[in-house]
């Protein structure tokens, strides 16, 4: 090439560099655009991924859940042990077997405009999101009314006894009567006073084009002003970003619910000596492989069993979750849950599982490696992986090896969420899958799983075995502590005998955080660290941006 | 049923809301509606510009774009002209050819790039850049100083070069290569005549109007080349946007990136279609 | 005929890969390597390359994902090139007909459109299984040969003998099958050749995407749980230098044979652009 022609091409090329670094001066586009750091206010700032496009409770699911623990208050909680605590309501009686609910509101809660908050926002809450809003219908459908008895009291009556109750009330946040009452469709509402809420915090504004939401602290908050004067919260399009910016000090934790983050990441975070973790065990259970209970040869107990003696735990444990889980009871249930039981830890024994299998009559008739089934039929084990869940193909990789490894041929079926929903939840026509549950899910129907495992609720595991419908039904109408906690016992005996489903690890939470800047986190398993009580003890070294 | 946005809207904890309030969704969505008059209604909201509603993002379609569509122009098209401009007289110059020697080798070259997918080049500038030499993060430094900035979106382009240059280079090579067989250009060497400005003159400039339509082209290739590097440099452009749409398989968004994708691409080779008929001399019939 | 050695060097790689794709069980017996080792483990005595996130050897996955990236480029190049050959065919005898005016417009709408994007909509929407990928590739990418064999065709086609044997009443398909295909047969090859490179970077870019089978495992799946698993984060480079490199030196290997065969055959230096 020849010297003009070099001359012209450089002379591009630094061009495009000046044009480039300009944008980026003034301001760049988007994801480049600084945003204004110091501030003298000790302010906490969340990281999170969660894509907040309106600020209305209603339209914006993201939005909803960050206001229902900072702007808005809730009659009970759910706490770190997934027990109900009181909040707005603080005590409560039952009467009539269930059926009659009657709670004390605190007195001396007050709205961000000033008004004082009473039982008839409480009941117009109640009231109000169950006629308008779908979910609700659902979670409140049991309430037959609820009624304002005096200024500080409200009695809820219900359809039938339902010894759960306080967990669907768990969801129900409260929103002033004196402004909703006049708004018909909550979903095209934008009064500029649509936000104003009980809560700890205020809500501020939402910049879009830096995905940058603000919360000042409420002087009046009836729990106490809380000691931290804002909460920031900034949007990531990626984990990735989020991550480096916590450990680049941008933030000062990261937030999605109390999912806490991916153990890969923690080395990175490593690096910043500032940085701690909360680790605390799982709600939910990290990973399951789940059997239809209903079809062969997933009916039988003792093939279950054999399974379970298949599966190499330490190695999910080492090569999913990088040594951030345990390996599981075959109670199911994790530990950290309230009345959780001691039952004994899945073991591998490949011979046993062996020997369980041939006393079956699963043995390798034809000679071609796999076993049959002991009518001589072949057998193919399809397990449904949902690959919509980070590392779950990997994982179901592994299970695929220990099971080959004692003669069983599997072949693995990758599907998406939705197409998941659609087998197993509407046609309940899978054999076995695997998957995670949620904290929340944990909680449905009886609690401690029984919503996953019982065929008459969610039912992934479709069991309609009688003895497991005893203990939910009692369950369900219990209020007494010490029938629940016996209850509870036996159910997990349940579990561990019969192992519907076998839980593949009990992951771990990992919740970082710069403790050089904040203390006084709690956590609980459904909001993680944004936890009511949070707001309630956190503290900041002021200034430390 | 591809396009369900009940997932997406209730989570993973769907199953627990029970059959009437799914309904209920369906219903505001239009889901439970035949498939043709679910056709219409995105046609028709297409036509005014409503591109309908992601789930995995909980957002419009329409302004997710506009978010991210810039921020990969930004990128492809400072890429595409380097690319264009550097690969016209690389494969000017390979064809050229007294110097086989330089030729080969740089036609080799230019097919070891050629083969070397995008996604594996652009880990590796993170891993020597971002992990080895510490100079950038491996993720888009937001709130840094504007330098690491430049450099950043520097790295990312470089990745594109490599992946484009190769391409255009062998297109121009290919189209120069007829021209350099023809008479007048062997009875010119032969004369001795080797300097610069014959090749520009002689060899580049007939062969810049299809060059520059077939450059149409290179939009869809360097579209799905900025797919694969957004994805490795977590660049939030619309391929970025395509990745996260896949991995949720949130089909109203992947559907709409792909039809804007091949919009552009499709307009792109029509304006081509037009400059080349324009820009061509002998097509106009002069 | 002289085989140059640019030819040569391809021929030697394709060999080579070849050789490993088939005799994958008895390679990787030869070389010590234990399962379920610590994930991520450097190059060391036990494993050549290291290990994977799951503890796995990455030169015996490099191994068996060389079958796998093979076949699949093998298949899906099959594929294109079959389709391409019969509309290519069909389009050329029948030039200027209506026939041709269809199938070339199909073929030109599906040059423009940008083949991964759709590729990636269609995947998703199928589920990802070996054969299905192997399907959208050859879908997709059919149009370039379609596009040589119709002008080599039409050029055969306005040849004298062909008008002759027409007058003596010669079928069609008998003109096609004994004179016109025997004809384009050496083009077809050197398409082929060029398609499987073409597919197995095609391939490892959807994989990449996470849109192949994960039942078996391909260079550019490797890449993907790299990427994904937080191998790079880790600069655990033995994770994904080796499949990227299998990847561009498979490729590069039959880009080479294909490329100077190309020029053998049409005598010039030409690589026709739009068939890129």
């Amino acid at each position: 090439m020849r010297r003009s022609t070099l001359l012209v091409v450089l002379t591009v090329i630094v061009i495009v560099a000046i044009v480039i670094t300009w944008i980026h001066l003034h301001g760049g586009i988007g994801v480049l655009q600084t945003t204004p750091t110091v501030s003298p206010l000790a302010s906490l700032r969340v990281g999170t991924t969660m894509t907040i496009r309106t600020d209305s409770i209603f339209t914006d699911y993201y939005f909803s859940v960050l206001c229902s623990s900072l702007v808005f208050e809730k009659i009970v909680v759910v706490d770190e042990k997934g027990g109900i605590k009181p909040w707005l309501a603080t005590e409560w009686e039952v009467k009539d077997n269930g059926m009659v609910w009657i709670f004390k509101i605190a007195d001396n809660a007050t709205w961000h405009d000033g008004k004082k908050l009473t039982a008839h926002d409480v009941a117009f809450s109640i009231n109000y999101f169950m006629s308008k809003v779908p979910i609700y219908k659902r979670h409140l459908a049991l309430i037959e009314e609820a009624k304002v008895i005096n200024d500080y009291t409200i009695s809820i009556k219900l359809k039938k006894p339902w010894a759960r109750f306080l967990y669907n009330l768990a969801v129900v946040r409260i929103i002033p009567k004196h402004i909703w009452e006049n708004v018909e469709d909550p979903f095209k509402y934008e009064g500029e006073d649509r936000n104003i809420g009980a809560g700890p915090f205020v809500y501020v504004g939402f910049d879009r084009a830096t995905g940058v939401l603000r919360f000042k602290a409420y002087s009046n908050y009836w729990k106490g002003r809380p000691k931290i004067d804002e909460v920031v919260v900034k949007i990531y399009k990626t984990m990735d970003a989020a991550i480096l910016a916590l450990k680049r000090g941008d933030v000062d934790t990261i937030w999605h619910y109390a999912r806490g983050i991916d153990p890969i990441y923690v080395p990175v975070l490593l690096e910043n000596p500032n940085i701690h973790f909360i680790i605390k065990p799982n709600f939910g259970v990290g990973n399951i492989l789940w059997f239809n209970n209903k079809i062969y040869p997933y009916n039988i107990t003792e093939f279950r069993v054999a399974i379970s003696y298949a599966l190499s735990y330490s190695d999910y444990v080492r090569m999913i979750m990088a040594g951030y889980a345990d390996i599981p009871n075959a109670g199911l249930v994790p530990p950290g849950w309230k009345y959780f039981k001691e039952t004994r830890k899945l073991e591998t024994n490949t011979s046993k599982a062996i020997e369980i299998l041939e006393k079956l009559g699963f043995e390798d008739i034809d000679g071609d490696g796999w076993r049959e089934l002991p009518n001589g039929t072949k057998f193919t084990m399809k397990i449904i992986v949902r690959s919509d869940i980070p590392g779950n193909v990997r994982l179901a990789e592994l299970v695929k090896r220990d099971l080959e490894n004692i003669g069983l041929q599997v072949k693995l079926i990758p599907v998406d969420l939705q197409t998941f929903i659609e087998i197993v939840d509407r046609k309940r026509s899978h054999e076995c899958f695997i998957s995670r549950t949620t904290t929340w899910g944990m909680l449905m129907w009886a609690g401690y799983g029984t919503g996953y495992i019982d065929a008459r609720n969610i039912g992934w595991a479709n069991v309609d075995d009688p003895e497991l419908q005893k203990i939910v039904d009692e369950l369900l109408v219990t209020t007494n502590e010490e029938k629940i906690s016996e209850l509870a016992y036996k159910l997990q005996d349940l579990y561990a005998e019969k192992l519907y489903v076998i839980p593949l690890y009990w992951d771990k939470i990992i919740q970082p955080y710069n403790a050089a800047k904040i203390s006084g986190l709690k956590y609980s398993p459904m909001m993680g660290i944004f936890y009511k009580k949070t707001w309630v003890s956190i503290n900041i070294i002021k200034g430390r941006e | 049923m591809p396009g369900d946005p009940i997932i997406y809207l209730l989570g993973e904890d769907v199953f627990a809301y029970g059959p009437e309030v799914i309904e209920e969704f369906r219903e505001k969505f239009g889901l439970n509606r035949p498939l043709h008059e679910q056709f219409m209604i995105y046609l028709w909201n297409l036509l005014h510009g409503d591109l309908g509603y992601s789930f995995s993002y909980g957002a419009p379609i329409s302004s997710l774009i506009m978010d991210h569509l810039p921020r990969t122009l930004m990128i492809t098209l400072p890429a595409m002209i380097i690319a264009s401009i550097i690969g016209c007289f690389l494969g000017a110059w390979c064809s050229w050819r007294l110097w086989e020697n330089r030729k080969r080798t740089t036609s080799l070259l230019m097919l070891i790039f050629y083969s070397t997918p995008p996604y594996w080049t652009g880990m590796i500038f993170l891993l020597v850049f971002a992990l080895h030499l510490r100079i950038i993060p491996p993720a888009p430094p937001i709130d840094a100083n504007p330098l690491l900035q430049a450099i950043y979106i520097l790295l990312l382009i470089a990745t594109l070069l490599i992946y484009l240059i190769p391409f255009n280079a062998i297109i121009m090579k290919s189209l120069v290569t007829k021209f350099s067989e023809e008479a007048f250009v062997l009875t010119a060497v032969s004369k001795g005549l080797r300097n610069s400005r014959f090749i520009a003159r002689h060899l580049i400039k007939p062969a810049l109007p299809s060059y520059v339509t077939l450059l149409a082209i290179e939009f869809a290739f360097a579209f799905s080349g900025s797919l694969f590097v957004e994805v490795i440099y977590s660049w939030p452009g619309m391929g970025l946007l395509m990745w996260n749409a896949v991995n949720a398989r949130d089909y109203p968004l992947i559907q709409s990136v792909f039809t804007l994708t091949a919009l552009v691409v499709i307009v792109a080779n029509a304006i081509a279609d037009f400059m080349i008929i324009y820009l061509d001399p002998r097509i106009k019939g002069e | 005929m002289k085989i140059p050695t640019i030819m040569l060097a391809g021929i030697l790689i394709v060999a080579s890969m070849t050789t490993i794709a088939l005799l994958a069980p008895l390679i990787a017996s030869l070389v010590p390597h234990e399962r379920s080792s610590e994930p991520f483990a450097p190059p060391n005595s036990r494993n050549i390359l290291g290990t994977n996130d799951l503890g796995d050897d990455v030169f015996v996955e490099i191994i068996y994902g060389a079958r796998l990236s093979m076949a699949i480029g093998f298949l899906a190049a099959l594929i294109v090139v079959l389709i391409g050959l019969s509309i290519g065919v069909l389009a050329g005898y029948y030039h200027g007909s209506l026939i041709d005016e269809v199938l070339s417009m199909i073929t030109d709408i599906l040059l423009v459109i940008p083949v991964l994007p759709l590729a990636i909509v269609l995947t998703v929407y199928l589920e990802p299984s070996f054969w299905n990928v192997v399907l959208v590739i050859g879908l997709l990418w059919w149009p370039s040969t379609a596009r040589v064999i119709r002008a080599r065709v039409a050029q055969l086609r306005s040849m004298e003998f062909v008008s002759y044997l027409k007058s003596l009443g010669v079928s069609d398909l008998y003109i096609i099958l004994r004179h016109i295909v025997p004809n384009v047969i050496e083009i077809l090859i050197a398409r082929f050749i060029l398609a499987v490179p073409k597919a197995i970077l095609f391939e490892a870019g959807l994989a990449f995407l996470g849109l192949s089978d994960p039942n078996h495992l391909s260079w550019g799946l490797m890449l993907h749980y790299a990427l994904t698993r937080g191998g790079l984060l880790r600069g655990a480079w033995w994770t994904f230098i080796p499949p990227g490199l299998c990847i561009a030196i498979t490729a590069l290997g039959f880009m080479l044979i294909g490329m100077s065969l190309e020029e053998k055959i049409s005598g010039i230096k030409v690589i026709k652009v739009r068939e890129l």
